[in-house]
């Protein structure tokens, strides 16, 4: 029993993870309409900038987390400028392939900075547990937890609520109408990558102290991603969420309980049953 | 059909391409030379559905590999000879594109790429952890080289020039194809298709044929590659079906010009001789490809197909391909 709790803990850990990216693809893909192999690449760089900040002494965990997340929003500005801004007007899959090629440039500098070796890093939360009748769960965990679940509600406020919100969402529907009402298309598409960088720093900078970082790691989180967004509806935020955390503790599950050879399989034969079944996702409509 | 001009051409280049290996002795350049021919034939049986109908399918690597795995396993077990391996490695690649393309092709285009994606990686990872048939990470290694059985005498394919011969006779076979193929009924069809489905259509073209018949036809081409590649070079391993072969693949159709069947062959020289040519360390290569292929996509988007059409003001065909239209 104590297992089973310990094994759905880790899954929801996952699935934040995994929906920190996701969220990040499915907010570009519906605003910008790109899907961007970048994201996994963007979780990498947030995590090696932190492990820079971490590093250094007398910074406290939170505000390193805070620059992190700053500067991963002006990053991704400047990438909406470099990567996405020349191809905007280039057909879907000379977009696709820009980014793809972007994904692969980001892979290698970093590889090239930092070497291929996975790098760790910790925080005074990873080796304090909480308590309970028997299981032990890292306090780093249970902040990743409150965390997420707090930038959840955020994130549904700000597009509900925010007049910013509300023009990113209408840039999603329509953008003829858009540019008529005088909302600027291209700021909300920076706007848009500042928020999905920023988004995907988040995630970086709570789950990053319990795994590895190594330059590849974006590869196999950004099919995750894709499985997530494919699952849950392109364009649909709260659809990605669930399906990043059902992901989650699946693998999670699989991996206590059945192999963890085939986890990566997982994921992948997901997207293709999925498309199969309802290729307009699990929570998307026609 | 090509005219006696083009036929004089051709018949000339293969003649100087026959005898390059005699004029320069050095190993070095014949296996760069074998090299771009394997690519040559690799891109245009992916160009048949890239800029041949207009489907991204990011699930041609596997093929590639699934080839070489082919055609490894059936050397090392069983010792079958080689011309019944490409056949079968063609018929397997083939096959399982056939079985991929029946629910991908539901999709709308965006999830097709990511499908298609998806499914690489699925073969990637059982060719990784099927340790008992293709030992997995550890590779299958050596391969024996080919036997070529005519009657009752055998040829074994051993030497480089050998391989050279090999490399140039598939790469010529597959431009000869593909060049018949885009200018036949099924080619003008596929390309009817390319540039208004909807018009395709209502012509009676039945567009969901065409666009198999380029995926399958191109996958059976690469399994054949994949077989060769892996027969020259001894090995094969579970990394030359993922991610990076596709990169590969995209940065030499993309680099070349999509659409075209000299830019096809124009990407592979290319992409095979400039980090030669560089002299660049591995691990600055895959830094230089993304950034050509991010060059390429954003910048020049008719590839250097394009930009040679422009200097000879030929542009007929670059308006034809793909890439070249920015509206769509």
């Amino acid at each position: 029993m104590e297992i089973f709790i310990e094994h759905i803990v880790n899954g929801i850990t996952l699935g934040a993870l995994y929906a920190s990216v996701a969220i990040g693809l499915t907010l570009i893909f519906g605003v910008v309409r790109v899907v961007n192999f970048c994201q996994g690449d963007f979780f990498m760089i947030a995590s090696y900038t932190f492990l820079l900040f971490n590093a250094m002494t007398g910074i406290p965990y939170p505000i390193a987390a805070v620059i992190v997340i700053a500067i991963m929003g002006i990053f991704g500005i400047v990438f909406e400028r470099i990567v996405v801004r020349p191809v905007y007007e280039k057909p879907w899959h000379l977009q696709l392939i820009a980014t793809l090629a972007a994904s692969t440039i980001l892979k290698e500098i970093a590889r090239l900075i930092w070497g291929s070796t996975p790098k760790a890093t910790t925080t005074p939360y990873v080796r304090s547990f909480f308590e309970f009748s028997g299981f032990h769960i890292s306090h780093q965990r249970i902040i990743v937890l409150v965390v997420i679940v707090l930038a959840f509600w955020a994130l549904n406020l700000f597009f509900q609520k925010t007049k910013l919100g509300k023009a990113v969402r209408a840039a999603a529907q329509n953008k003829e109408a858009c540019c008529v009402l005088g909302i600027n298309i291209h700021a909300m598409s920076r706007v848009t990558f500042a928020f999905s960088c920023a988004l995907a720093a988040l995630g970086a900078v709570l789950v990053v102290p319990l795994y590895n970082v190594y330059p590849d790691m974006g590869t196999s989180l950004i099919v995750r991603a894709f499985a997530a967004v494919v699952a849950g509806g392109f364009g649909q935020v709260n659809g990605a969420i669930i399906a990043s955390l059902t992901l989650g503790l699946v693998e999670a599950l699989g991996v206590g309980y059945v192999s963890s050879a085939y986890k990566d399989a997982i994921a992948f034969g997901s997207i293709i049953l999925v498309l199969i079944v309802r290729p307009q996702g699990l929570f998307g409509r026609k | 059909m090509m005219s006696k001009m083009k036929y004089l051409y051709l018949g000339l280049s293969v003649a100087v391409l026959a005898g390059v290996p005699w004029a320069f002795k050095s190993p070095y350049f014949i296996h760069i030379l074998i090299m771009t021919g394997l690519h040559s034939a690799l891109v245009l049986g992916y160009n048949l559905s890239v800029g041949g109908v207009g489907t991204l399918s990011l699930a041609h690597a596997a093929f590639y590999g699934l080839g070489g795995y082919v055609a490894a396993l059936l050397t090392t077990r069983l010792g079958v000879s080689f011309v019944v391996e490409l056949a079968l490695a063609a018929i397997i690649s083939g096959g399982l594109a056939f079985l991929m393309s029946l629910p991908s092709f539901r999709l709308p285009d965006r999830a097709f790429a990511i499908g298609t994606l998806a499914f690489a990686l699925v073969i990637e990872q059982v060719v990784h952890n099927w340790v008992s048939l293709t030992r997995g990470p550890m590779c299958i290694v050596p391969i024996p080289s080919p036997r070529v059985t005519l009657l009752l005498s055998t040829w074994e394919i051993s030497s480089l020039i050998e391989y050279y011969y090999l490399a140039l006779a598939l790469a010529l076979a597959t431009f000869l194809f593909c060049n018949r193929l885009a200018n036949s009924r099924i080619g003008r069809a596929c390309a009817a298709v390319r540039e208004n489905e909807t018009l395709a259509r209502s012509m009676g073209i039945d567009q969901l044929k065409y666009k198999m018949l380029a995926l399958v036809v191109g996958a059976a081409i690469s399994g054949i590659v994949g077989a060769c590649y892996a027969h020259y070079v001894q090995i094969i391993c579970p990394t030359d079906i993922g991610l990076p072969v596709i990169i590969n693949l995209l940065i030499m159709l993309f680099i070349g010009g999509v659409g075209t069947v000299r830019g096809s062959i124009l990407g592979a020289v290319v992409f095979t001789f400039i980090p030669e040519l560089l002299r660049v360390a591995p691990t600055v290569r895959m830094l230089i490809y993304g950034i050509l292929l991010f060059a390429t996509t954003s910048y020049m988007t008719g590839g250097l197909e394009g930009v040679v059409a422009k200097i000879f003001k030929r542009d007929s065909r670059l308006k034809d391909s793909p890439s070249a239209r920015a509206d769509s």
